[in-house]
């Protein structure tokens, strides 16, 4: 069984081939990476740069601290006016909280600036959830250790937010990748001598299965590792513990995240979508038997996922699943659905796995009973 | 030549991809156009809304404006009412009209419909500062003569503009917009095999060994792909034009194209401008035939060619995400799509000297461009082509 995985792995794709792919990938890397570090560049109002992003982001890696009352105290006293990004943060996420300038904040106000963070990440949350999840939300939040850790976590910030652009074409496209698997190529067609063999039925149908799920596989662990540790060269590794909390985007999220649990999360709510989109491609190469059919065919599908509109309920039942939306990531930790599951309530990132666990073992069920079904057939 | 053109013609169409392509397209757009209807023709309490309402159309002059102050008390109306109203497809043109001129103006709205002439003149500087608005995102600037120019044609739109439902109308083209690129897919598949060597409609010994040479039957095989283009174009317009007849209703060919593309200043009709823009599309169209055609005899290998093809479509898409604007406006695909979507849109201007050029001719030029491009570097191909 190994021997024939491997032959079709081989057959699929090469080491030259794989090259090619690393190289994409890691040009795109790096100029995504450039183009990350220049936002880090600081201007004044006449847009003269008054620090370079070498500077800001060097000198905001000495600082870690926490976001409690006494650093709430020293922003308001204006104590830290420097341009950099540690700075920057703090003033921004302390005015997020309020609706008045940093500068007019009252002691009272300062004293119950986690209350008030607490209710509005809640609040926030909360838009479209029926009451009892406004109360499994509460204790969510609950759990979330105040006061919030702030420190540099650039590197980590950056791969979360950009992954969500390679992590989708790696979706979208790996799946064309596996469709010769089941397809034949009619010029070279060995359907009848393969089937004549002794391995050459079962065996060779789960052999292909597993073979498409490793392609996949090998291709999406590679092409991110290649993404991720390009970013984190060069940003640094730094703040991987840090809670998601510290970064404006999340601000207010519900959920008890370090940036490095966030990053593995993404990382397998991806998978399992490029994993949806495989076993799908699977089963629709093994029905049309050609590969420009099956192409046209798996087009056609993502062209309906990516296009058919969708009101709120459509959305929360089956749109958020669909692979090519399961990989915006945002959605699982800025104002969350809450699903329900025998009674207990289950968070999207959960579900997503689960639904797509659930979508595999179908697709790849009725590819190999299809598979094995036309076996049976008569030879033409 | 007519004879290979019909055998090539025929080739093709017997093709299983062919005819699944076209079928898959037909099927895509049909359940794409009714779950749009479904979407956005609920009503907030989920059921969906009467869209043939009476509606009230003709000339938005005084009658037409003492008639809504007096009927719908516009006076009176608050955002959520106005937002209401703006759903409400008797008047939906109108509103949308008279909003428009109430964002850029700095009048009371009693002001603004105190009467006719009044209100036009405010509808013509709220146009003009709006393309001057506009023009911030462009790649060059407009000067003080060229918005003199412009103000000038602006003063030759012809008023009372004609208003009436037209909603039929506005989700075709929105759905053209939407899933016009299936086109260019299905046209990726179905002709990148056209000049392949390892493909039932592509090239043989055969063909390069005909009698009159190899120019003859490759010149059939460009003008039968552009046909055929231009075949499964004509079947996707049917398709997305009757079944809108069905849902919506395709009443208001007649309105001023002003009742849809608020800013524009072509004294045509909503039904011209409608075909204005399925001729971009065509252009489009045929402008990827041919790139595909020409990956086709170069590659010569029907997988590849149909990888390379369908990527190149892709990255055009692709590349219209751009917020370069004059990336976006040599980019093929952006000639047919997006910009129309826009109610604020429909033409903008280039200016060589105090010469005034509409952004359609530009498009025409450049596809002429294009196109002599890619003849040139296919017709180049024909006596280097080989089998291997």
């Amino acid at each position: 069984m190994k021997e024939i995985i491997k032959i079709e792995i081989k057959r699929i794709i090469r080491l030259k081939n794989l090259l090619v792919i690393i190289g994409f990938v890691f040009m795109y890397s790096i100029i995504s990476s450039i183009n990350a570090i220049n936002q880090y560049h600081v201007y004044d109002s006449s847009n003269q740069r008054i620090l370079s992003a070498r500077e800001n982001l060097s000198e905001s890696k000495k600082h870690q601290f926490a976001l409690d009352e006494e650093m709430i105290k020293d922003t308001v006293a204006r104590k830290n006016t420097n341009p950099h990004l540690y700075n920057r943060l703090v003033s921004t996420l302390i005015a997020a909280n309020y609706d008045v300038y940093v500068e007019d904040l009252s002691a009272d106000e300062i004293e119950t600036f986690y209350s008030r963070w607490i209710a509005a990440t809640t609040v926030n949350s909360a838009k479209t959830l029926s009451q009892k999840d406004i109360k499994s939300m509460e204790e969510m939040v609950a759990r979330i250790p105040v006061p919030i850790q702030l420190g540099y976590a650039e590197g980590w910030k950056n791969v979360n937010d950009r992954m969500v652009d390679i992590v989708t074409s790696l979706v979208l496209i790996t799946p064309f990748l596996v469709i010769p698997l089941f397809a034949k190529d009619p010029k070279t067609n060995m359907t009848d001598l393969c089937t004549a063999t002794k391995y050459g039925k079962k065996d060779l149908t789960k052999a292909r299965i597993i073979a498409g799920f490793t392609i996949a596989s090998i291709i999406y662990v590679i092409a991110l590792s290649i993404f991720a540790l390009t970013t984190l060269l060069f940003f640094g590794f730094d703040g991987a513990n840090l809670p998601i909390q510290s970064s404006l985007h999340y601000f207010f999220s519900p959920i008890n995240l370090t940036y490095f649990q966030q990053f593995l999360w993404n990382a397998c709510i991806g998978w399992a979508a490029l994993l949806t989109l495989i076993t799908l491609t699977l089963l629709v190469s093994v029905i049309s038997k050609k590969v420009l059919t099956a192409a046209l065919v798996l087009v056609f599908i993502i062209a309906i996922m990516i296009l058919t509109p969708m009101d709120s309920n459509l959305h929360y039942y089956i749109g958020i699943f669909f692979p090519h939306n399961m990989t915006n990531f945002t959605n699982y930790y800025a104002s969350p659905f809450m699903y329900h599951i025998f009674g207990s309530t289950i968070l999207p990132h959960y579900m997503a796995i689960l639904v797509s666990t659930v979508v595999v073992s179908i697709f790849t069920t009725l590819t190999v009973w299809i598979s094995l079904k036309s076996l049976k057939q008569p030879l033409k | 030549m007519k004879e290979i053109v019909i055998i090539e013609w025929k080739k093709l169409w017997h093709s299983k991809l062919t005819v699944l392509a076209v079928v898959l397209l037909i099927i895509t757009c049909i359940f794409l156009n009714f779950a749009t209807f479904f979407v956005f023709e609920a009503d907030s309490s989920g059921r969906n809304a009467t869209i043939r309402k009476e509606a009230k159309g003709g000339m938005l002059n005084q009658e037409y404006i003492d008639y809504l102050i007096e009927s719908l008390d516009v006076y009176e109306l608050d955002a959520a009412a106005w937002y209401d109203l703006l759903q409400h497809e008797s008047y939906s043109n109108a509103f949308q009209f008279i909003g428009f001129v109430k964002d850029y103006s700095d009048n009371q709205l009693q002001d603004i419909l105190s009467n006719e002439e009044s209100f036009y003149q405010q509808y013509k500087m709220a146009v003009s500062k709006e393309i001057e608005h506009a023009n911030l995102f462009n790649w060059f600037s407009y000067t003080a003569e060229h918005m003199a120019r412009i103000d000038n044609k602006i003063e030759q739109i012809q008023t009372p503009i004609e208003v009436g439902y037209n909603r039929g109308i506005g989700m075709f083209i929105y759905q053209y917009n939407t899933l016009y690129v299936l086109v260019l897919f299905v046209i990726s598949f179905v002709l990148s095999s056209i000049f392949t060597c390892d493909s039932p409609q592509g090239i043989d010994e055969l063909t390069l060994a005909l009698k009159k040479g190899r120019k003859q039957n490759f010149n059939a095989r460009i003008i039968t792909g552009n046909i055929v283009a231009l075949t499964i174009y004509a079947i996707f317009i049917g398709v997305m034009l009757i079944q809108h007849a069905l849902m919506y209703s395709l009443q208001g060919w007649g309105n001023s194209l002003q009742s849809y593309w608020v800013t524009a200043i072509y004294n045509i009709s909503l039904g011209s401008g409608v075909l204005i823009i399925l001729a971009h599309g065509l252009l489009t169209v045929l402008l990827v035939t041919n790139l595909v055609m020409l990956i086709s005899i170069v590659i010569k290998r029907a997988k590849i060619a149909t990888l390379l093809s369908i990527t190149v479509v892709g990255a055009l898409i692709q590349l219209t995400n751009t917020s370069n604007p004059l990336l976006l406006q040599l980019n093929p695909v952006y000639f047919a799509t997006q910009r129309f979507n826009s109610r604020w849109g429909f033409e903008f201007y280039y200016f060589i000297g105090n010469i005034m050029i509409p952004y359609t001719v530009i498009v025409l030029m450049l596809g002429c461009l294009y196109f002599f491009v890619i003849r040139l570097l296919t017709v180049k191909q024909y006596k280097r082509y080989t089998l291997q």
